[in-house]
């Protein structure tokens, strides 16, 4: 018999440059915001379990990183453990803290991100930036990230007739939301006419479909659902956890156009949470790439398979659309500090549930059920969290 | 046991080069070569050797499995030390159980592959195996010798059965000189002391008497063959050199490489040689003959038995004709990767 | 490296279908690999394709990046089968589609602390 788990405490630094910040300092702020977030009190000594995740792009430590975590929070003592699941690392290290908890291991939790990637030279970043494919198989054969979800970008066009504008039409709207949130790291809004026109990166992806690299982390803190109101007088519920796995290549894939990681996680997630995709208020998704945005809209159930394009150019996904998506500006403007991304998802939902986002023009109204999905590489690994108030 | 050639496979490189390029950088060019074949940054000698000796395959319709041995010639092989023939095995699947060898150093070693090839199957070390003779060779952008490198591969499947060119005989030249053509170990760019008519003395008198013991070890005259194919280094000189052998124009012709494709080292004797062989026909007979500055000369006789026509899209002509040209700035940058390779 | 230079294939002995490249289980069928080499013939199709510009190439391909500029990648459906990740070359980017016929062809792909990469590039093929 598993317990309920809340989140009573979320915290993100802002996304973008941070050169002068350790990863240790810069994971700090982000975890002194969530205790303080618990605003009625939080005594650090009684997180019990902590897990983070990083891909350990720059920032000098590659091995043990959990002892930095440690250090940095003045945990050190409790376990902690690190998960890497790519960009979805720390989505799986808060399910990770979710299922201790309901386990019943402990009553208090931390899960948390931090990555920091502007502190390296453009050659070890590439470098970086190609190792959550096949490295054998994709990477060496001169494939990049990008380029692997620009294939997949070309054959969704190829197989449902999506058009590229409307690749360009997320960009726009993640721009947008990204003005209006001061964590985020674009924050200038742009036209359809400037993200149509921007250079091309990998055909048919354009300057403004690829999420840029940043420096950044978050934390959430989860505890036993019945002593949550002793935290905060507004705890959120996380109603059900989803996670699931794919061919490391994607060339290996039956169909490059949907993630089976995805469908997998989302379905496990709302089996547990007893709600479907209408129940959904918003939703945080994984855009590291604009075509992203668009098959998470199918495959997380928001509407058919190949009419995730009509979706958006429907308008469907702003606020005061039949779901918002990427409300924070999402990947595409917030920012995608790979290790940090998954529970900087979860600090959004928290934040809009509790009717509490930074910028009321961001607010959706009324959001009663959240959905986080996070995925990592080109869709090997996904994890979804249902929250909900 | 009598060996000959079964089949033949070339590869010429897409890109071409003119000689309008050269006059309009350097105000000057090698009157003979027309335009040249360069290979691209991501070709070397290997990967033209290999996809000559995939066509010679496919061209006599011999399976890999029936190869035993694999020899490589090239002047300008990528390694200096690590076998070029086993990367060119392994490309084409041949088996564990082969015998492989790379003879380097002279652009006469096209010819010395296949008469290593002859020896290995004539002698009953193996059924048959592949003559495989690739270059790409560089030099010194000012130096004389540049504008006339050019870039190829050509291979020979060489066996006891369904042999098209029986190999009647050889007759061999060694001859020690210094200057003419060299490079030197641990160097990229070939170069030449540049002292001209000594040289053509020295290349005209050591052909002359190889093509000569050759006739004469075969009982023959020049109006018996068909055919005369030399190394390809200057096909002015080699026109010239035929006629004073005795041999009428048209049949150093049909062999002659360099006008649009340059000097290609070592790959020039097979190059020249499948160019003739695939149009060759039974009863024919025909001398080759190689030259290596400082090195010496083998000659070849050869009786046409059978046709050796290549698969449709895979000869001479059709390579010769599938091309882009380009320019002298890019013709730098794809060479600067190939430097020191 | 069979695999990478002449693309010689994984015929599964349980359901037939080619896997290249080897894993540890059939990608069709899922069971343990066994399986018969098979030589494939290096003709395929074009599934979908991309060009990696602006700089993004990865460390290894930076030289070739910087000569050459764009490159174009695809993902090539060899007609027994399975499908491989390689650049396109010796074709123009009008020419590049999904569905055109292509061959393979050997090529240098990158350097490696010295040593050269080799393995399978894909131009349009040949009229026979």
């Amino acid at each position: 018999m598993t317990r309920e788990v809340a989140v009573i405490g979320v915290g993100q630094t802002k996304f973008g440059d941070h050169v002068n910040l350790g990863a240790d300092e810069l994971f700090a702020q982000a975890f002194r915001e969530a205790t303080a977030d618990a605003e009625r009190g939080l005594d650090p000594k009684l997180i019990q379990e902590a897990y983070i995740g990083t891909l350990g792009v720059g920032g000098g430590q590659l091995g043990n990183f959990s002892a930095v975590v440690g250090d940095a929070t003045g945990l050190t003592g409790i376990p902690i453990t690190r998960v890497e699941n790519a960009c979805a690392s720390s989505g799986f290290a808060f399910r990770s803290a979710f299922l201790a908890i309901a386990s019943g291991i402990c009553d208090v939790a931390l899960a948390g991100g931090i990555e920091k990637m502007r502190d390296l030279p453009a050659d070890r970043l590439r470098y970086w930036l190609g190792v959550s494919g096949d490295t054998e198989w994709e990477r060496l054969a001169g494939m990049t990230f990008a380029g692997v979800y620009a294939l997949m970008a070309q054959r969704h066009i190829h197989q449902y007739g999506t058009k590229e504008e409307q690749l360009h039409m997320v960009a726009v709207k993640n721009h947008k939301y990204g003005a209006e949130n001061p964590k985020a790291q674009l924050q200038r809004a742009i036209t359809l006419e400037q993200a149509t026109k921007s250079a091309v990166v990998c055909h048919p992806l354009r300057l403004f479909d690829c999420c840029p690299t940043s420096d950044g982390a978050s934390a959430a803190i989860l505890c036993n659902a019945t002593m949550a109101k002793k935290f905060t007088e507004s705890p959120v519920r996380v109603l059900g956890t989803g996670a699931g796995t794919d061919r490391l290549a994607l060339f290996q894939r039956e169909d490059f156009t949907t993630l089976q990681a995805s469908r997998n996680a989302s379905k496990q997630a709302y089996d547990m949470a007893k709600v479907e995709s209408k129940d959904i208020s918003l939703a945080e998704v994984h855009d590291c790439f604009t075509i992203a945005e668009i098959m998470a809209y199918e495959d997380l159930g928001f509407c058919k398979r190949g009419e995730g394009g009509r979706l958006i150019e429907e308008g469907q996904t702003y606020i005061g659309g039949r779901i918002p998506v990427n409300v924070s500006g999402g990947l595409k403007a917030k920012g995608h500090p790979i290790g940090a991304t998954g529970v900087a998802q979860i600090y959004e939902i928290a934040k809009q549930l509790r009717g509490k986002a930074e910028k009321s023009s961001r607010q959706v109204p009324d959001a009663k059920f959240g959905l986080a999905h996070n995925v990592g590489g080109s869709g090997a690994t996904a994890v979804v969290h249902i929250l909900g108030i | 046991m009598q060996a000959g050639i079964v089949g033949c496979g070339v590869y010429i490189p897409r890109l071409r080069i003119k000689r309008e390029e050269y006059q309009r950088v350097w105000g000057y060019s090698s009157r003979w070569v027309e335009e040249k074949s360069v290979a691209d940054f991501d070709e070397d000698s290997i990967t033209m050797g290999v996809e000559a000796a995939s066509n010679a395959l496919r061209n006599a319709k011999v399976d890999v499995s029936e190869i035993d041995a694999v020899y490589f010639a090239s002047t300008s092989p990528p390694y200096a030390e690590k076998q070029n023939a086993s990367t060119i095995a392994a490309a084409l699947g041949c088996r564990s159980a082969t015998a492989t060898a790379d003879i380097t150093s002279s652009t006469k070693s096209g010819a010395s592959a296949l008469l290593s090839c002859l020896d290995f199957v004539g002698s009953g070390r193996g059924r048959a195996g592949l003559a495989v003779a690739a270059d790409c060779p560089l030099s010194a952008p000012t130096g004389a010798l540049e504008h006339q490198l050019g870039a190829a591969g050509a291979a020979m499947i060489v066996g006891a059965e369904r042999v098209g060119g029986l190999v009647e005989g050889s007759y061999s030249i060694v001859s020690e000189s210094l200057g003419e053509r060299f490079r030197r170990d641990g160097q990229s760019s070939v170069t030449s002391v540049d002292l001209g008519p000594y040289y053509e003395r020295a290349l005209e008198g050591v052909v002359t008497s190889c093509v000569i013991g050759m006739m004469e070890k075969s009982h023959r005259s020049p109006k018996d063959y068909d055919w005369l194919v030399l190394q390809g280094l200057d096909d002015g000189k080699a026109l010239e050199l035929s006629k004073k052998l005795g041999f009428e124009e048209g049949k150093m012709a049909r062999g002659m490489i360099c006008a649009k494709i340059g000097d290609v080292g070592a790959a020039s004797p097979l190059l020249g040689l499948s160019k003739v062989l695939e149009s060759a026909l039974p009863k024919e007979v025909g001398i080759l003959c190689s030259y290596g500055a400082g090195g010496g000369a083998d000659a070849l006789s050869l009786a046409v038995e059978g046709e050796m026509k290549p698969a449709n899209g895979y000869g001479y002509e059709d390579y010769l004709a599938r091309k882009e040209y380009i320019d002298y700035t890019t013709y730098l940058k794809v060479r600067k990767t190939l430097g020191g390779s | 490296m069979s695999q990478r230079y002449a693309l010689i294939g994984a015929k599964c002995k349980s359901c037939g279908a080619v896997n290249l490249p080897l894993g540890v289980n059939c990608l069709k069928c899922g069971k343990v690999l066994e399986y018969e080499p098979v030589k494939l013939s290096g003709r395929g199709k074009i599934y979908c394709f991309t060009t990696i510009s602006r700089g993004g190439a990865p460390p290894e391909f930076a030289t070739q990046q910087k000569l050459v500029g764009s490159y174009p990648v695809a993902v090539v459906e060899l007609d027994e089968g399975p499908k491989m990740v390689a650049q396109m070359i010796d074709c123009k980017a009008e020419q590049l589609r999904i569905g055109l016929e292509v061959e393979s062809t050997f090529r240098r792909i990158y350097e490696d602390d010295g040593m050269i990469r080799y393995g399978t590039k894909f131009r349009p093929a040949r009229s026979s």
